[in-house]
């Protein structure tokens, strides 16, 4: 068991680094513990995790970031009923959108600053969708066609209530 | 930001509203309300972690990541540099960390 061995002498001696100072929030029982638990469920555990939970009426009261505060949704763009090959496109560098990504329409965001935004209400959303390389729409119907959206990652819209 | 890469030394240091977070540990969770937000966050212990790195004054970037693997029992390097860029980003958003330059101008 050298690894078990080799992992108790790490909590010793970080141990000694709790206890030189830094000791907001963590006691030094459980952190022993707990560093025995992440051994077990491995490395995933050791990704840092932020996730928010807003409070209802004073939503509005925080931002979060936006990776795109408004982009045109290109519509139907053919007399023919044919709704064209780009309907529904976002109208932006595709290497700026990502799998998990939301669309939010624009116009339900209010900015508040340094390229935050924020929302009084629960707005209608749709998860990016890359219908095929580097044509990326709103949802798999490719909604919002028309209309000017903002686009959030994944984290920002959970951190918003959003998806 | 700071990338962690890019060799600059810019530190940085906890907001107020970082220092009255309200902080429950609950088993491997770290349950913390910040009053001036009316949010209510929810960390790991790498999260918490790294904003426990912050509370004795400014620091680097590359220092606090060294420090929490330290605490957290892992070799350097093991706390992956996008995972923890991440996490600074929304720390910065949520208003729980800053720069200390960007702190100094505001002053």
């Amino acid at each position: 068991m050298k690894r078990t061995e080799s992992t108790d002498e790490a909590v010793q001696s970080n141990d000694q680094v709790l206890a030189s100072g830094h000791g907001t929030g963590l006691d030094e029982t459980s952190t022993i513990h707990q560093r025995r638990r992440r051994l077990v469920r491995g490395a995933a555990a050791l990704a840092p995790l932020v996730l928010t939970l807003r409070s209802g009426a004073l939503a509005a009261a925080s931002c979060t970031g936006v990776k795109i505060q408004s982009v045109a949704v290109l519509g139907d763009n053919s007399v023919q009923g044919d709704p064209g090959p780009f309907a529904g496109k976002i109208d932006t560098d595709f290497e700026a959108i990502a799998t998990g990504d939301v669309c939010v329409p624009a116009g339900e965001l209010r900015a508040c600053g340094d390229g935050r935004v924020e929302t009084s209400v629960r707005p209608s959303h749709f998860q990016t969708v890359e219908q095929q390389t580097d044509f990326w729409t709103c949802g798999p119907q490719r909604d919002f066609k028309n209309q000017s959206v903002a686009i959030l990652s994944s984290t920002s819209a959970t951190s918003m209530g959003v998806g | 930001m700071d990338d962690l890469s890019s060799g600059k030394a810019e530190a940085f240091i906890l907001t107020p509203a970082a220092r009255s977070l309200r902080w429950q540990d609950w088993e491997d969770i770290y349950i913390a309300y910040q009053a001036s937000s009316a949010e209510t966050h929810f960390f790991n212990e790498t999260t918490a972690l790294i904003l426990q790195s912050l509370e004795h004054g400014p620091i680097t970037l590359a220092e606090a990541k060294e420090w929490t693997e330290a605490v957290l029992g892992v070799d350097r390097g093991e706390l992956a540099a996008g995972d923890f860029e991440f996490a600074i980003e929304r720390l910065q958003e949520l208003g729980l960390i800053e720069s200390l330059d960007e702190a100094i101008a505001l002053q």
